[in-house]
């Protein structure tokens, strides 16, 4: 392989690196938002003292850990990632609004 | 049963276990030891405090009344934490670049550094804080009751002992919160503390629940049927309480002042957010995974009327469990101390520096920064504001009573400091947020906080006619009904309210009103926090004298501490002696430092007089402002002198570094034409010796040394007129021969004179048909470039058989001359040295002195071209260019 | 007597004949080396009883190699005679500071050189 085409290689994977550590940081972003989204998801539920049957306390308990579980693992290979993330992500992302991609 | 006295017993060695935890953590931390106590675990598990006792026992309670809804507690502070990179990230940093003690002092740090925001939060704190802290005391002493009662061989007194804990907890906070004035206002001891006792809660919590679910209900799918045939059985949660409270929850997990204590000010690192995003969340989750088994068991097995905030204890006490009763209390204990500890550590930093402080420095009237010990008083002024608090709160618990007015106490806190949110997430976002603006929203909240939610949440403070009818009869204006909106719960209503009113009046004011020059610097500080972490507003007063800062540094940081601080200082300056000079950048420093002991708007303030605030107003501390006038006028008369002799000394440094520079570069230069000169005259030398003092040497050896002495003299004779040749050119001194000529004949010329002769033979590739360019220059010094490059090419190529290619191009009326070889050309070193003088070719040997292409680089620059290397030639390449003349006009330059 | 083996590290090529010249004659063995670079190994490979180093050589400085020498602890001992064309007091003074037996500055005349090669062997084969 001549040295053009190792270099080209490598610029690529770079690329591809970078681009799957922002994407990373979407996923981090978006968790809160999903936590939230889920964690209304109650809102929703019969209620007792309505004409319907509500909702078992042992559904909702079931429905509220397993959420919960599910965004604390999320949580864990979000902060996993971010520690391989280093010094760029403190530019790359200076702020949420700011970042371009 | 088992005695009381056991109970006191392990209570005490408890105690005597968190001390020693506390004292040996700050010894280790002392000593620079004990990476372990900065780990992401620890800074986790200090988290917890924000599961107080209020939560390790009344949830239960709260499930027990209202069902899930106790969770909503933990939703919140989950969703910040998984959410970190948002928002805790920024704060953290912030918090971390800026120094910052307390949330007050964050506030009063990016709104210009102002201390009435400081007061204001202060006081909002105190206020929501202190019945939080009446509520962990009635928690100890209820369970201590509960032990009691199980033991009636002993009178117990519940106000007796809550007094007895709130002067226990005030010592603990004392001696391990208040020990010393550390500049980054860290507590190594007691977040040890405070993580072990995390770790007891959530066994203690764990193990009652394990021994509900799997002991008494037996089993998992059983317990499920017992939740759902209780009378929490079913789903019943008001969707407005769900998602106020969630996100009450979220906000105050930021706002309070002991969280943001552990969270911000003794973050030892940002990355533990990394793991604290999800292990945190992982703490919550199991402390509130077996609060409904336990409520639902409880509900079913305790005779009714039991008070449901106790199940924890009671429920194992009735099973005869006394072991894990006493686990769960001091699971309780734990949440309880902890809580009250970092939060009245929290409270008295708050107080001191920005009420007692600023008070005391006023007080004591002009000078105060420079006579008084500041340190001691600064520490004087936690200790006595930790007692004032949890007297406070001790008396809150003995006027309530300890009634069940107390449950409802936590989240009417939480909406109390859940009003410092806007004016946070503003000053962290959005940089026109003003500090007008922040004091309006949090009045306009704190008042609707008071009115809705506070006052008639005590009972007695509002007349019962004034909650039915509004005061003056407007019902509009009824406390629980604000304009006329009835149907909400009363909590519901109280936060919908106050947070709009308080973000609404935020935003408004700060549209219309204009930020003072701090304030506008301290807002791009923070809003663009991860772009200049480091930066601070700059002090651009040389005015200060170092004496007086360091006489007043003394004071807060301590003798040794602030001796280190401006040595070093002074050592990075390169100054002599132990004092630096006060430049920009050892102000801002000494500025951080003293802030992380008497907090930013003191710090500055305090520096300001001594520096005479050439770029800040003092009025940030209005209470500091006539002592600040008195030194603003000694430091303007030191001011002329002082400045008049910095500007000297610098003007001094720069030409002696000039001069060093200068030096440097003549010893370097020296040292080169030193030995390229005694070189040839060393085997002069020893060669006229050999030939002198040798009688039996044959013909052939006396011809070959003198073939050398000749060699070698010649050689001298062309490097001294090389030298001199550099000398002219180089002082400007030459005189150009300009004339007419074309290339061709320059070349013609050239390449005769360096070829003919030469050992080795080398093939020239030249296009005449381009030659032809009429030229005006001084032809001579162009052909002495030309023979140069030419003989260099016939000298280094490597080549078996030497090529040299001649190329010429025009471009823009410039002529380019390449002279191509088909050796190996340059190496990249090469490339950047070759026109350095003495540069030669590693291994070169007699034949140049080195100054060859310095000399054709002089010639050229002086004709108003230039001769560079050309890499990718696939040989050694040097570019002749030269512009094309008047004189040469007129004659087809195309050819 | 033994010592009677010399290496010289010198990129000069009229100087190294000099002096192979002057110490041939009084009955030495000389070794020549030019270049900085493989001195070391070059000491290592001749074993001499006395090495002349010059101390601006292609590749790597006779200090450098001075150091290098001195560093290791059979070349503790071994005479070594260093000449310079620079003439600094500073060289003087790092040649000094690196361990060099005799310090000598070019041009230098042949009996001074033949005189500090015998001086150095004396002192070294001295117990």
């Amino acid at each position: 392989m001549s040295p053009e085409t190792t270099r080209r290689r490598r610029a690529i994977f770079h690329e591809r690196q970078t681009y799957r550590r922002r994407r990373q940081r979407d996923a981090a972003r978006l968790l809160a938002v999903l936590g939230v989204a889920l964690f209304a998801v109650p809102l929703l539920w019969e209620r007792a003292g309505t004409e319907n049957d509500a909702v078992a306390m042992s559904s909702a308990i079931i429905y509220l850990f397993t959420v919960w579980g599910g965004l604390i693992l999320i949580s864990l290979w979000v902060g996993m990632t971010a520690a391989r993330w280093g010094q760029d992500s403190d530019r790359a992302a200076a702020d949420p609004g700011s970042e371009s991609d | 049963m088992a005695s009381f006295n056991l109970l006191v017993a392990v209570c005490l060695g408890y105690v005597a276990i968190l001390f020693a935890v506390a004292f040996l953590a700050d010894r280790i931390a002392a000593t620079g030891r004990g990476r372990w106590l900065r780990s992401p675990l620890i800074y986790t598990l200090s988290l917890s405090i924000y599961c107080t006792a209020w939560t390790f026992y009344g949830a239960v309670g709260y499930a027990v009344r209202s069902g899930l809804e106790f969770v909503t507690i933990y939703l919140g502070p989950t969703i910040v934490m998984i959410g970190w990179w948002w928002g805790l990230r920024k704060l953290v940093r912030v918090g971390r670049s800026q120094r910052v003690t307390s949330i007050a002092d964050l506030l009063s740090s990016r709104y210009g550094k102002s201390n009435t925001l400081a007061i204001c939060v202060t006081l909002l704190a105190v206020i929501g804080i202190t019945p939080y802290i009446a509520l962990q005391l009635q928690s100890i002493t209820l369970s201590f009751a509960t032990f009691a009662e199980a033991d009636p061989s002993r009178g117990w007194a519940d106000v007796s002992s809550g007094l007895w804990v709130a002067g226990g907890l005030a010592i603990f906070a004392i001696l391990f919160g208040t020990r010393n004035l550390d500049a980054n206002e860290r507590h190594h001891g007691v977040v040890t503390a405070i993580a072990l006792e995390a770790v007891v809660k959530l066994v203690a919590l764990l193990a009652v629940g394990i021994f509900v679910v799997w002991g008494l209900a037996g089993g998992i799918g059983e317990t499920m049927a017992r939740i759902d045939a209780s009378p929490i059985g079913e789903w019943n949660v008001d969707p407005g309480r769900w998602s106020a409270i969630t996100f009450l929850a979220a906000a105050a997990f930021v706002c309070l002042p002991r969280m943001f204590q552990v969270m911000v000010v003794e973050i030892d690192n940002e990355r533990h957010l990394h793991t604290a995003a999800w292990a945190f969340p992982l703490y919550l989750f199991l402390m509130s995974l077996f609060v409904v088994p336990i409520a639902a068991i409880g509900l079913d097995l305790l005779p009714e009327g039991t008070n449901p905030d106790l199940f924890v204890l009671t429920l194992p006490l009735s099973q005869g469990r006394e072991d894990l009763a006493m686990l769960s209390f001091l699971g309780g204990f734990s949440s309880a101390t902890s809580m009250v500890i970092v939060a009245s550590m929290a409270l008295s930093t708050m107080l001191s520096n920005h009420i007692v402080m600023p008070i005391w420095l006023s007080w004591t009237g002009s000078a105060a920064s420079v006579s008084g010990d500041v340190r001691s008083v600064v520490l004087l002024a936690r200790r006595v504001s930790i007692v004032v608090i949890l007297a406070l709160g001790y008396f809150y618990y003995m006027l309530s009573g300890g009634g069940a007015g107390l449950a409802a106490i936590g989240l009417i806190s939480f909406a109390g400091v859940a009003q410092m949110l806007p004016p946070l997430v503003g000053g962290l976002y959005w940089r026109g947020a003003t500090r007008t603006g922040a004091l309006a929203g949090l009045g306009v909240g704190a008042g609707l906080w008071l009115y809705t939610l506070l006052l008639p949440g005590l009972g007695g403070f509002i007349p019962d006619t004034m909650l039915q009818q509004g005061p003056f009869g407007l019902s509009w204006l009824r406390p629980q009904a604000l304009f006329g909106i009835t149907g909400l719960d009363p909590m519901t209503h109280a936060v919908m309210w106050s947070m709009a009113l308080n973000a609404l009046t935020f935003v408004i004011v700060s549209l219309i009103t204009l930020p003072d020059p701090i304030e506008r610097l301290q807002g791009a500080q923070f809003v663009n926090v991860f772009e200049h972490s480091t930066g601070l507003r700059g002090w651009t007063g040389y005015v200060a004298q170092s004496e007086d800062l360091l006489i007043m540094a003394q004071r807060i940081l301590g003798t040794s501490d602030a001796q280190t601080l401006f040595q070093r200082e002074a050592d990075r300056q390169g100054a002599r002696g132990h004092l630096p000079e006060p430049t920009p950048d050892f102000l801002e420093r000494l500025e951080r430092n003293l802030a992380g002991s008497v907090g930013a708007a003191a710090a500055h303030a305090m520096i300001a007089q001594i520096v005479g605030g050439a770029s800040v107003s003092v009025e940030d501390l209005l209470a500091v402002a006539d002592e600040s006038a008195q030194i603003l006028e000694y430091s303007s008369q030191l001011e002329a002198k002082s400045a008049e002799l910095s500007r000297t000394a610098r003007q001094l440094r720069d030409a002696n570094d000039m001069l060093t520079r200068l030096s440097a570069q003549k010893d370097a230069f020296l040292g080169q034409v030193s030995h390229e000169l005694r070189t040839p005259m060393t085997s002069i030398r020893a060669f006229s010796e050999i030939l002198r003092d040798t009688e039996d040497l044959s013909p052939a050896e006396t011809t070959r040394y003198a073939a050398i002495i000749h060699d070698e003299a010649r050689r001298l004779t062309r490097l001294l007129d090389d030298l001199l040749d550099l000398n002219v050119l180089e002082s400007g001194q030459v005189s150009l021969n300009m004339r007419a000529g074309t290339l061709a004949q320059v070349l013609d010329h050239a390449l005769s004179s360096a070829l003919a002769g030469a050992e080795r033979k080398m093939v020239v590739h030249r296009r005449p048909e381009m030659e032809n360019v009429p030229l005006y220059s001084d032809l001579d010094r162009l052909a002495q470039v030309f023979i140069n490059l030419a003989s260099n090419a016939l000298k280094y190529c490597d080549a078996d058989r030497p090529e040299l290619t001649i190329r010429v191009q025009i471009q823009d009326d410039m002529l380019s001359v390449d002279f191509i070889d088909n050796g190996r050309g340059l190496t990249d070193e090469a490339q950047t040295l070759a026109f350095e003088k003495f540069y030669r070719v590693s291994g070169e040997k007699a034949g140049g002195a080195g100054l060859g292409l310095a000399i054709c680089r002089e010639i050229m620059q002086r004709l108003d071209g230039d001769v560079t290397y050309l890499p990718g030639q696939g040989g050694g390449a040097f570019r002749v260019t030269l512009p094309l003349r008047e004189g040469g006009r007129g004659i087809d330059a195309a050819a | 007597m033994t010592g009677r083996h010399v290496l010289l590290i010198e990129d000069e090529p009229n100087i190294i004949e000099a002096i192979r010249f002057i110490l041939t004659r009084e009955g030495w063995k000389v070794d020549s080396h030019a270049h900085g670079t493989g001195a070391v190994e070059m000491v290592q490979k001749t074993d001499p009883d006395l090495l002349i180093l010059d101390v601006m050589l292609p590749g790597r400085s006779g200090m450098e190699i001075l150091r290098d020498l001195r560093a290791l602890p059979e070349y503790e001992n071994l005479p070594v005679l260093m000449l310079t064309a620079r003439g600094q007091m500073r060289d003087r003074d790092m040649a000094e500071r690196a361990g060099v037996s005799r310090f000598m500055t070019k041009p230098f005349s042949n009996t001074e050189v033949l005189a500090a090669v015998r001086d150095l062997l004396a002192q070294a084969s001295r117990p």
